[in-house]
């Protein structure tokens, strides 16, 4: 209903003035309802996450040390001078660049490669979508170490198996400084792949037909279809699966610590790693959490560069 | 029912309550004295002692024992094993320091001066005050070496409770095959023995080589050959004056011989093995020599894990002159108690009940060789007549006791920082992501920033 005031025209009559008002009511009482119950779960969140951090940020400016607990000293920038003149810095974020960048990249191509595989119908497909989908249930730490069992080059069955086969086996996965940080981005895909297949798979199988028909009518082949039809439209997911892929892999601790302890020397030490070994290893807490809140800058710059770019057309 | 006649009931088992524990009491052995001292009988009743340790062969056995003391004294006791050595260091360190930690805990005495900041009690007044300390206990029973690793700035901070010290073990059936008559008496003939030993087979030497698995710790071991001893060292490789030595030629001629040892004569992939993996190689015959702790001999000697246990033998390679009869290096266990503690006299009846002599003789008999520290346990444990406890495994051990370095680890709060750029050089070293010298160098620079931050070096 169109409603205007012309000259000429008589204004509403009042019982639509308040109809209208009513409405506005109706919906401010429903807003306030959905704040206030919301307001709970809003503050427990806000104190889970603002609370930790308030207070790393916090410790960051003193040089408490976990094994002299009775002292606090304020040191003022004194940590994040120290972070910047750090000599281990350098390599910590190379790898970590290295690790998250490779992680996700890899996980995004096979992921997609994957979800368009398991987008297809054929018998049997139902099952395999779900199977596929089982590494997703299992926590890091089995992970981390059954893969460290199965990479094991004297009794793990990845070496047994290359060496029946006849193909050649490198003498250490996880010991070698050339293939460690691969066999971690490896071990990495084995759960972020079934992570992106799964949001790939619900976006592709969410898309009109329509477009995609339209093209195979124009003769267009498969892969045009899948580079110009299904991924721009599955483009909004593959973002968000990005920056969810992306957090993780900069949080990841599980592989770092029970498959190469962040060596071979410090070949796979990435950021968070290292942030835990200043803390809880070395006992500096206020350098440590000045580190945390480095990984945290970093992380909202990488974050807010993927929607800036993910956006454009 | 009469009020008086169910009074006299009540009582009636009042009675009969103490008379049962009166006669539990009196049926405890003389060799838990120390448990039901002076005051006899349930004196603990009603008290609650928290214990932490970590799940190592040597700890796990005494749990059981707890019972005897909790039915001696009525104490409870929450015996918590907390997982490997990895994860329990980091869980009790947070409970220390943030005053949630337990009454007594088992750490090892590398780690002392963390604990002496962290809250662990000097224990001299206990051990002075006879009454607390019964004198059948017999405190000097202890090696005196072994006592000193609990000391600092003059103070006792635990009671030890395992040795840890240098032990080689090696396989005597490779070692008869390849001809090599007995285990090496030097570095020169470890090397020259590790060559022989390295068929495709087996490898000839195995030693950790992650720096997550401490492998800086059996590095100092080795080390501790090639420097020259001064009995004024602040630590391994730091001098009387805290300056590291890690760039001497000495110490290079270590690294040298280390990466030789491990990457020409070590098992494939040597540069992801840690004691797990050596162990694991020694027990299927697939490494000849494994340099370590002494706190894997019971488990390298027990056939249900070991295929090569009849075939392991135990040396420890003599000192050279350069090390002035100190070139062992131990990191006994030991129990500390918290000054948190609203227990402490409880806890210290179980501190003594846990390093008796007679608790000693009970884990021992298990095949935990490393427990046997007083005089008057490992004169007799290593007969021979408990096949777990053979002969010369009492002899390496002894050895080894006997050669410590007394000062192996300065008591800095942040030792492992200061260790482990010593580690990491090894790890760089062996998996050729840096030079002998360039990693020995940069080692040495980070262990000397560490001690310019603490103070020590100036």
């Amino acid at each position: 209903m169109v409603t205007s005031v012309h000259p000429g025209r008589a204004p509403n009559p009042p019982a639509a003035e308040e109809q209208g008002q009513a409405s506005r009511h109706r919906r401010q009482r429903s807003n306030r309802f959905f704040v206030a119950s919301a307001m709970p779960a809003v503050v427990v969140v806000a104190a889970i996450i603002l609370v930790p951090l308030i207070v790393s940020v916090g410790l960051s400016f003193t040089g408490y040390n976990i094994d002299i607990p009775d002292k606090l000293p304020f040191v003022g920038l004194e940590n994040y001078r120290e972070l910047v003149s750090d000599p281990q810095i350098p390599g910590v974020l190379l790898q970590t660049l290295e690790y998250v960048l490779g992680a996700v990249v890899a996980e995004i191509v096979v992921g997609v490669a994957i979800a368009v595989l398991l987008a297809s119908r054929f018998p049997g497909i139902r099952p395999l979508r779900v199977i596929y989908m089982l590494p997703l249930m299992v926590s890091w730490v089995p992970v981390a170490i059954t893969w460290r069992a199965l990479l094991d080059p004297q009794s793990g069955w990845v070496a047994a198996t290359l060496t029946a086969t006849g193909l050649p086996t490198p003498a250490s996965w996880l010991g070698d400084p050339h293939l460690a940080m691969v066999t971690l981005i490896a071990t990495d895909m084995w759960v972020g792949v079934p992570f992106i297949a799964i949001l790939s798979l619900t976006a592709i199988l969410s898309l009109p037909l329509e477009p995609e028909e339209a093209a195979m009518v124009d003769g267009a082949s498969r892969f045009q279809i899948f580079r110009h039809v299904t991924l721009p439209g599955i483009k909004p997911v593959l973002v968000i699966a990005v920056v969810f892929r992306m957090v993780d892999t900069f949080r990841q601790f599980a592989l770092m610590d029970l498959m190469t302890g962040g060596g071979p020397g410090t070949r796979t030490t990435v950021l968070n790693y290292y942030t835990y070994l200043t803390t809880f290893q070395y006992g500096q807490v206020g350098y440590g959490a000045a580190l945390a809140v480095a990984m945290v800058i970093i992380m909202i710059i990488a974050v807010t560069l993927v929607f800036v770019f993910g956006r454009r057309r | 029912m009469s009020g008086s006649g169910r009074w006299r009931r009540v009582a009636g088992a009042g009675i009969a309550g103490l008379v049962i524990a009166a006669a539990l009491a009196a049926c405890s052995s003389s060799g838990s004295s120390a448990s039901s001292s002076a005051s006899g009988g349930k004196s603990l009743a009603g008290q609650t002692i928290t214990v932490w340790a970590a799940n190592d062969p040597f700890m796990t056995p005494l749990a059981p024992l707890v019972k005897k003391f909790e039915a001696q004294t009525g104490a409870t006791v929450h015996f918590n094993i907390l997982g490997n050595e990895t994860a329990y260091y980091a869980k009790l360190q947070l409970g220390l320091a943030s005053h949630s930690g337990p009454d007594i805990w088992f750490g090892p005495t590398p780690l002392i001066g963390q604990y002496a900041s962290l809250g662990a009690v000097p224990l001299k007044s206990f051990l002075s005050n006879s009454q607390q300390t019964p004198a059948s206990w017999d405190y000097s029973d202890f090696p005196q070496n072994v006592t000193a690793q609990c000391g600092l700035n003059g103070n006792t901070y635990c009671l030890p409770v395992e040795s840890d010290t240098t032990m080689l073990y090696y396989n005597k059936a490779q070692f008869k095959a390849a001809g090599i008559s007995g285990p090496p008496q030097s570095i020169n003939e470890l090397v020259a023995d590790a060559a022989k030993l390295n068929t495709p087979q087996h490898a000839g030497f195995c030693m950790r080589a992650t720096v997550d698995q401490s492998n800086y710790f059996t590095g100092q071991m080795m080390l501790l050959y090639f420097l020259n001893y001064n009995s004024g060292n602040q630590g391994t490789f730091l001098d009387p004056n805290w300056k590291p030595q890690l760039t001497t030629p000495q110490a290079i001629s270590f690294a040298n011989t280390f990466k030789k040892l491990e990457v020409q004569y070590g098992p494939k992939g040597i540069s992801g093995y840690g004691y797990q993996e050596c162990e694991t190689d020694l027990n299927q015959g697939k490494v000849s020599m494994f340099w370590e702790t002494d706190a894997f001999a019971s488990a390298v000697n027990n056939p249900a894990i070991s295929n090569q246990a009849n075939n392991i033998g135990y040396a420890v390679i003599p000192c050279p002159p350069s090390s002035a009869g100190h070139c062992t290096m131990g990191s006994p266990w030991g129990i500390y108690l918290n000054k948190t503690s609203k227990v402490q006299p409880a806890a210290w009846q179980l501190m003594q009940f846990l390093t008796s002599q007679s608790s000693e003789k009970a884990v021992v008999a298990t095949g935990q060789a490393t427990v046997a520290l007083r005089k008057s346990v490992s004169s007799t444990a290593f007969t021979g007549s408990n096949p777990l406890l053979p002969q010369a495994m009492g002899t390496a051990i002894s050895y080894g006791l006997a050669h410590l370095d007394p000062h192996p680890f300065p008591p800095l709060p942040n030792l492992i920082q200061l260790l482990t750029p010593f580690g990491q050089a090894l790890s760089d070293i062996i998996s050729g992501q840096a030079s002998v010298n360039g990693a020995m160098n940069q080692a040495n620079n980070q262990a000397t920033q560490v001690l310019q931050k603490a103070g020590e070096l100036h």
